[in-house]
Parts: structure tokens; sequence; C-alpha cells
């Protein structure tokens, strides 16, 4: 297990290396040059030149990846156009912000989701079925930032519970986010929680499990949620990594200060340092989430333990 | 309850089960009665769809519902009225006075839990022990039915078949049962395991003076095994008795044709005679005779009307018309 752990985060290299390169590519073959958007209008042909250099933008695409990633090991992402701070200073003040939304949104998410998709699936067909499924596809359809709006007017200038916007307020300024991305996250949770516990309910494995007396709260809540978690996990990970980019819609409605308003101004103003970095970052987390999940899942299923212990993989077993 | 419920572990009266499926109603047992000693051994045969697994369940009261509709005169386990029983009560009997091993090991045991998590799980239900206690016990029960106590913090997959199936026997067996349901228990084994897990079940049973129901369409396994047999075709019981009455003294024509479908051991050239035709459709029984359209011997007032199960012996019971006529006898190859 320890070794698949240390084979999946050797892995990581390659991939990042790779996204680099991608984001690199895509922004140097963006329109324009950047050195414009940073010297006055009627700098002269030599006064661009030096900005050229002192902005890294000199040499080919080649060297300059080399001359980022060389940065990138030491932690140096570069310095922002427009602001001139520090890119990785500039994301981890931001990074706090979105991880709390995501961890929250999630919880709202599985709180929902969970219960509502066991109802569903142990009830299959009735009415509680029905209620369910619709709650889900409300949630589905509604965009998240009219949700959001309306939970401003009704708890906060109405009710005056929270706070409409900021992040000052700690837990308080984080519930009506929470709720607005989460409900949009529990959808296609409660619909995957249903499916899969619907393939469950009908195992032989469960009729064992009453007939030796557990009690059909217990059958369901441990023999078969246990078992039917699988595909309830993989499709928390593909979610928590969407949040862990960050949530434009609900940061801007809720003037959250997070990852995905940071990547919009930056790409608004062409700041490319900001672009490059926040992105090579979110891909850095999303694969950490990946690898995360997948150790989840050895400990859900016994079975799939035994099958990271027993293969490598392919291009580490030749040598 | 009368003074005949006192003696026998089992007693079921009149037993109906169906399935309102939206197809139609399924009629899956159509009033069978079931009475068993203490210590005895029952052999309920018959083919598949026969009604004998639903029969089973129904013990348990756990016919999926819906679609299952049980209905019942009398159903009492050790003296104890099951069928009125609360369902919260009903969680404390099973797997303590009656328990069941399934039919199919391989999908009958939790993929999730460790063997011993399993085993112990009842234990810690019905005994009250810790989960400490719990293990313990649980890997005295794999080395009772022959596996090593050391491999209770396995899982099911990295277990065989037959070891899967012991498992499900020591789960079954853990709290020392008064009746123990046994559902078709080697049909899914090898022919090679499937004789030690018999054995092993046997032994088992006599050293805890458990009764026991062994659902089967193995003859030979009811032969090795039983005190009485009952003989079920589409939902009916139409012979019972001793196994000496059901064996040597066969009545039911549909039983004839069971034994005549075996292989003969001292003609092995001998083509194989199976019952013609298939059992009818539970959906829509035949107002007479389920038997009838299969039935070499049957007569005209059998496509009317459904035989009662009536006496032919001190212990056997035949449901056949064709015995009201005097002097019948069927013809079968022994």
């Amino acid at each position: 297990m320890s070794r698949y752990i240390v084979e999946r985060l050797l892995m990581l290299i390659p991939v990042l290396l790779s996204v680099a390169f991608i984001i690199f590519a895509i922004m140097n073959a963006a329109e324009g040059d950047p050195v414009y958007s940073v010297v006055s209008a009627d700098a002269t042909q030599e006064q661009i030149e030096a900005a050229r250099i002192e902005l890294g933008l000199d040499g080919t695409l080649i060297q300059r990846y080399f001359r980022y990633v060389g940065g990138m090991i030491k932690g140096d992402l570069g310095t922002s156009y427009v602001s001139k701070r520090d890119v990785m200073q500039t994301y981890m003040m931001r990074l706090p912000n979105t991880l709390k939304l995501a961890a929250a949104s999630m919880v709202v998410a599985l709180v929902i989701s969970i219960p509502l998709g066991i109802i569903a699936a142990v009830n299959q067909n009735s009415i509680r079925d029905a209620v369910s499924m619709v709650l889900a596809l409300l949630g589905l359809s509604m965009p998240n930032f009219w949700l959001g709006l309306l939970l401003i007017l009704l708890f906060s200038l109405r009710l005056g519970w929270f706070p409409s916007a900021g992040y000052e307020d700690g837990l308080r300024s984080i519930i009506l986010p929470a709720i607005t991305n989460g409900t949009g996250l529990a959808a296609f949770m409660t619909r995957a929680t249903r499916s899969s516990m619907l393939d469950v309910v009908r195992q032989d494995f469960l009729r064992t499990a009453r007939a030796k007396g557990v009690t059909e709260r217990k059958v369901i809540r441990k023999h078969a949620l246990r078992n039917a978690l699988i595909p309830i996990i993989t499709v928390f990970g593909v979610q928590f990594s969407n949040v862990l980019g960050g949530s434009v819609l609900v940061e801007t409605v809720f003037a959250w200060p997070g990852v995905g308003r940071l990547v919009v101004d930056a790409i608004e103003q062409r700041d490319i340092p900001t672009v490059t970095g926040a992105l090579v970052m979110t891909t850095m987390l999303v694969t950490i989430t990946n690898l995360l999940i997948d150790i989840v899942y050895a400990y859900v299923d016994p079975r799939i333990k035994s099958q990271y212990a027993k293969k490598g993989f392919k291009l580490w077993k030749r040598t | 309850m009368g003074d005949h419920t006192a003696k026998l572990i089992l007693d079921v009266k009149n037993l109906v089960v169906r399935y309102e499926t939206e197809d139609g109603i399924v009629h899956a047992i159509n009033g069978i009665d079931l009475q068993l000693g203490y210590r005895e051994t029952l052999g309920l045969v018959g083919e598949t769809g026969a009604g004998k697994t639903t029969a089973a369940l129904a013990m348990l009261r756990l016919v999926p519902d819906p679609p299952g509709v049980v209905e019942c005169e009398r159903l009492t386990i050790d003296g104890r009225d099951i069928l009125n029983m609360p369902s919260a009560k009903m969680d404390d009997v099973r797997g303590k006075d009656i328990s069941m091993v399934f039919q199919d090991p391989m999908t009958a045991l939790n993929p999730v839990f460790t063997v011993g998590e399993q085993i112990a799980e009842s234990l810690q239900i019905h005994e009250h022990l810790d989960k400490r206690d719990a293990m313990k016990r649980a890997r005295e029960m794999l080395e009772l039915v022959g596996i090593p106590g050391s491999r209770a913090g396995d899982y099911p997959h990295e277990f065989s078949g037959g070891m899967k199936q012991r498992v499900v026997i020591a789960i079954a067996l853990a709290c020392n049962p008064k009746l123990l349901i046994a559902d078709e228990p080697t049909t899914a084994l090898d022919v090679t395991i499937q004789a030690q897990v018999l054995e092993l079940m046997t032994t088992l049973k006599e050293k805890y003076d458990t009764s026991m129901i062994m659902i089967t369409h193995d003859l030979g396994i009811v032969a090795e095994v039983c005190d009485v047999v009952a003989v079920m075709y589409a939902g009916h019981i139409v012979e019972q008795g001793t196994l000496e009455d059901v064996f040597n003294r066969t009545k039911h024509p549909y039983t004839e044709g069971l034994f005549n479908s075996l292989p003969n051991i001292y003609n092995r050239t001998a083509m194989l005679k199976p019952i013609k035709g298939l059992m009818s459709d539970p959906t829509d029984p035949p107002p007479g005779c389920p038997f009838e359209p299969r039935c070499e011997y049957a007569l005209a007032e059998c496509k009317t009307r459904n035989p009662d199960l009536v006496p032919a012996g001190p212990t056997h019971k035949v449901a056949c018309l064709a015995y009201e006529q005097e002097g019948f006898h069927i013809k079968r190859r022994i």
C-alpha cells in the first residue's frame, strides 16, 4: 500500500510538468505581446526590450518553460504583471478561503445527498423516491447564482441571520455560500447514491445479514451503504476537484475572495503569471485529491486494496 | 396453541405465499403444512421454482414485501408464535432460534467485512458479547468448520467457494440455533467439496442437537441426511412421509418421476428418463392437479379437481386422485 502511494506521488512529477507546459503553450499562443500591457504607450524600443527581459519574456518558448519550471521547483511562480506581487503569495492568501468553501460545500452536499439517496433507493418507485428525485432535479437545474441571491434576500436582508457578503464573520459568513454551492453538488450525489444503493439492496449478502438478526436499519446503514460507497466516493472526488478550482459564480455573488475570482480577474487583466501559477497549483491539488480518493477506495473496499498490493504500474515493473 | 406444538420445533399450518407483481400474481406457495420434531431433519425436495426457498424465507419472515404476501394459519418455532411476533422481536429470533445457510456462498457474504467480523456480528447481537470476545468465538467457529482461526481477519474474496460455504455455515451455527434451514447448501459447490460440506453439517447438527430443514433437489443428499421428506411441486406438498415411506414406498407420480430421472448405477448405459414438460405457470395455475399436464397416470378428473394430501400409511401422505381408484399403483423403476 505504501509503495502504491509512493509510486502515485512520483507520477505527480510528469503530470505537473506536462500541465505546466500545456498552460504555458496556450498562454504563449494567445494573441498579442504581453509586454505592451506593462510598458506605457510611448515607450521606446529599448525600454520595451528592457521590460521584456525584466518580465522574463525573452528567449524561445522552451527556454522560458525551463526557466519557469526551475522557479516552480523552488516554489517561485513569478510575479504578477498587474499587482507586482509574488504569485505564490497571492495564491496562498486565497487558497484557505477556497478550501474552506469547498469543504463546507461538500459537507452540505453529503448531509443532503446520502440520506436522500438512501431513502430513494430503499423505497424505490414510492412517493418518497419521487420526492427525492424531484428535489435532486431541482438542485441540479437551479442556477446557483440565482439560488445565492434568493438566500441573501431571505436570510440576510429580511431575516438578518447571516452576512450577505465577505468572509470576516467566520462560520456565519460561510453558511450561505456553502448552501448555495452544496445544493448543486448534492443533486449529483443524490443520484449517484440512489443508483449505487439500488444495485446493493438486492444483493444476497443483505439477506444473510437479516437472517442472522441484524436490524433493518443496520442492514441498510452498515451492510448496504458500505458496499455502495465506491461510486459515491468517485462522484465526491470529481466534485471536490471541481470546487478546488474555485466557484466563480458563488464567489462573485458572496464577494468571497477565493481562487476562482483570482483566476478570472487575472485572465481579464491578461496577468499571465497569475493565471499560469494558479492553474498549476490547482492541477497539483486536484491530482493530490485523486490520490487521496484512490487511497480511500482501498480502505472502503478490501478487494481494491489487495489489487493495489498485487500490481504496481507497468512502467515501474519493467525495471 | 395446542399441546401438539409443544413437542415440535416447527409447526406450519396452511402457509400461502404469493408475489403480487405488475405482471400478475405469482402463486409461489399454495397452502402447505409442515411439522418437524426436535433433532429431526426434514428434506424439502422439488425442482427449481417449486417454492422451497420461499417456504424457508417465510419461516424466517424474510419474504420481501412488497411484492410478497404471506398468509398462514399457524407458524410456530420452538412453541413460539412467529406469525404474530412484532418485527423488532423477530430480529432476536433470526440467527438465534432459527438460522439459514444460503444456496450461493459466492454472494452470501458481505465483501467489505472480514469473515471473522461477519461471524462475530451474530454473537454480538444475540449473546451480547463485546467485539473482542465475539472475535475470539468467531475464530473458534472457524476452527469448528475446518478453517484455521488465524484466517478470521481475511475477506471473503480471499477464500474458495467451498471455504466460503463453511463460513456461511459458521455464521448460521454461531449462536447454536434450534432450527437450521439449509437451502441447497451444496448446489454451488464442486462435487468433491459437496460431500465434505454435507458431512460437516450433519456432524455439527448431531453435536449441537439442532433440527434441520434440508432444501435440495438432490435425492442422494436426502437419503444421506434426512429422517422425514416432503416433496413439493408448484407450491404444493404432493407427498410426505418418513424417508422409508417416500423412498421405498413411493406413491406420487411426480416423486416417481424424480427417481426415474436419476442415473441408474446398475445399468450405466440406460438413458435418463426425465419428466416431460415444464412446471405450470405460477401466475396462472391450472384449476386441477398442477402435475396433471405432465402426469402419465392422469385421469379426466385430474384436470378439474386438485387433490388433498391424504394419509397413505401411518406416517405417509400423498396428494393424488388416482389412489381413489381401487388397486392403483405406480410402476417405479427400482
